[in-house]
């Protein structure tokens, strides 16, 4: 997969209002309430091509964004364009645009190849029937391909969702929960296709509540808190500017209580407990801690077998973040 | 990444034009449907009338009771009721189950979804009305005087087929209990309201069709002194409706919440 980087933290277009190079998706200030209910609260981001993931609990603003992002929804304030172009009021766009909606329906009465031609006849594609064969291949429903969607299960509907999205070719692919229903064979292969396109030079944005997919498809993550941009960028390194957090790091050797004597007076150790054979360690200073164990641990006379991260994951950031 | 490809004419023609793709899908769809049952009852009342008419009535007064049954009955319930089921649902359904979006999220302008839909719910409801009407006809002229009725029957019923259909389509986009607000409409506005005050029929459908309808019949001794409006006024009125129901439809298509 290829990410073109971008800025690893959230863009202040106040102080910086260029787009980044590469930029495919940008939101500048955006702000969309519904009444007084405020859904989005000055949302400012840019991601390129590439797999992005858009993370948040319920009612961050997810949904909001991703229509904000497809025309369906009109900004109360800001500017969100894509491609170059503004989204709304611009149905030409959508011929570069694939988006996976959140809902589930589909249209009972047609056959998912059905479905899948009459969708490339509305992008006017020169051989509908091959798109629609192609894109039939790709979320593996050729088998099924001639049934009525009305009896399709909800994987199967996903599948074909996921189809109409991609029977044009986009260049932007927006999902909105596309791996549900979806089981985890197909999930495997669904994330491989949009590996593929984001290789091919697409930019795919996921919204995803699913953390150890969104993290197995790439590293880069928009994170929405409260309708507000909480971080963007490579979530490893959006960890390691968490500098109010601790570290906890486990590390794996021989005589692990003798090490652990001497690992406590490290300076910036915050929590150390024996575990298993290991050494469960919270620390502030990862950096003097990493450089100082295996010193110690020859000190001790014991050999060292490893030493991990435990809050790195996607989890991990993701929690500290909206805790 | 190949955004979808080029279109040439050919390509075009062998994929369709996108307003004629919708049309069709809309009318497979609006082809099936519990909607069906009501609307062969409604066609099935009104044959039945003509045929009670045409086989118990002096044959001097068939043609007067074909007036009188597009007038009783066509136009207060053939016509709105079955352009209501037809046009309510033909945007109203993919708003409801939300496949909308399968048609405001491609490279149309709104106007070709609104025309396609309309024009589905428009052509079906003609065929379903026209075949009542027909055949009431034949019923009823095949041994009195032809007095010029079905150009009146078809032209009259299909002009106010596509204002109701335009209305109805608009409804069903705004409103999520579009079928009852209609039928409440047609039933109280049109039928109790507007039947008793000069005025308020000014803003019903039914007054500006049986306009078009008498101005084409041109017979007043069958119209029992009913109150109309000039014939080219109401065409003219009714294409405004039409006009008027379609441009707000395609105004809001793409701005409707799908919940």
């Amino acid at each position: 997969m290829t990410q073109t980087p971008l800025p690893t933290a959230a863009v202040d277009f106040a102080a910086a209002p260029a787009v980044p190079d590469g930029a495919t998706i940008v939101m500048r200030g955006v702000s969309k309430w519904y009444g007084d209910k405020v859904a989005l609260s000055d949302v400012s981001f840019a991601i390129g091509p590439g797999v992005t993931a858009m993370l948040g609990p319920n009612g961050a603003g997810k949904s909001t964004t991703l229509r904000l992002l497809t025309g369906q929804l009109r900004p109360s304030r800001g500017d969100v364009r894509v491609l170059g172009e503004a989204v709304v009021d611009n149905p030409a766009l959508y011929r570069r645009i694939g988006l996976v909606p959140e809902q589930e329906s589909l249209y009972p009465h047609m056959t998912a190849r059905g479905f899948l031609e009459f969708s490339a006849r509305l992008y006017r594609l020169p051989d509908p029937a091959a798109a629609a064969e192609r894109a039939l291949n790709l979320v593996a429903l050729l088998d099924v391909a001639d049934r009525g969607l009305g009896g399709f299960s909800k994987g199967m509907r996903q599948r074909v969702k996921i189809a109409q999205a991609l029977v044009h070719e986009p260049e932007v692919l927006v999902l909105d929960e596309p791996l549900s229903g979806a089981d985890p064979r197909q999930r495997v292969e669904l994330m491989g296709v949009f590996d593929e396109m984001a290789a091919a030079g697409a930019t795919v944005l996921i919204s995803s509540h699913v953390l150890s997919e969104v993290e197995r498809m790439g590293s880069n993550v928009l994170v929405l808190v409260d309708g507000k941009l909480a971080a963007e960028g490579d979530f490893r390194q959006i960890r390691d500017l968490m500098n109010d957090r601790p570290r906890r790091v486990r590390v794996l050797c021989e005589r692990p209580r003798l090490v652990a004597a001497a690992l406590v007076q490290l300076p910036g150790i915050v929590e150390l407990r024996l575990d298993g054979g290991g050494i469960e360690v919270e620390t502030n200073d990862a950096r003097a801690f990493a450089v100082a164990v295996p010193r110690l641990a020859r000190d001790a006379g014991a050999r060292l077998t490893g030493i991990e991260s435990l809050d790195e994951s996607l989890e991990s950031v993701f929690r500290y973040l909206v805790e | 990444m190949a955004a979808g490809g080029q279109m040439t004419a050919r390509s075009a023609a062998r994929g369709g034009m996108p307003t004629l793709v919708i049309f069709q899908a809309s009318l497979r769809a609006l082809l099936t449907g519990k909607r069906w049952i009501v609307v062969v009852v409604l066609d099935a009342i009104f044959l039945l009338l003509a045929v009670l008419l045409a086989t118990q009535s002096d044959i001097a007064t068939h043609q007067l009771h074909l007036v009188e049954l597009f007038h009783d009955l066509g136009l207060p319930a053939l016509l709105p009721f079955v352009a209501l089921l037809f046009s309510t649902e033909a945007l109203g359904a993919e708003v409801e189950d939300r496949t909308l979006i399968y048609l405001t999220l491609r490279p149309l302008s709104s106007a070709s979804i609104v025309i396609a839909k309309f024009g589905a719910a428009f052509v079906i409801t003609l065929a379903a009305t026209w075949v009542p009407l027909i055949v009431s006809f034949v019923l009823l002229s095949l041994k009195a005087t032809p007095a010029g009725q079905l150009p009146a029957l078809l032209l009259g019923g299909a002009i106010g087929s596509a204002g109701y259909c335009a209305v109805f389509l608009l409804l069903g986009l705004l409103l999520r209990r579009a079928l009852l607000i209609g039928a409440i409409y047609v039933l109280a506005w049109e039928g109790a309201i507007a039947s008793l005050s000069t005025s308020a029929a000014h803003l019903s459908v039914r007054f500006y069709t049986f306009g078009v309808y008498a101005g084409i019949l041109r017979r007043d001794e069958f119209l029992n002194g009913d109150p109309y409006p000039a014939p080219a006024a109401a065409f003219i009125f009714l294409l405004l409706v039409v006009l008027a129901a379609l441009w707000w439809t395609a105004r809001r298509v793409r701005r409707t919440e799908l919940k």
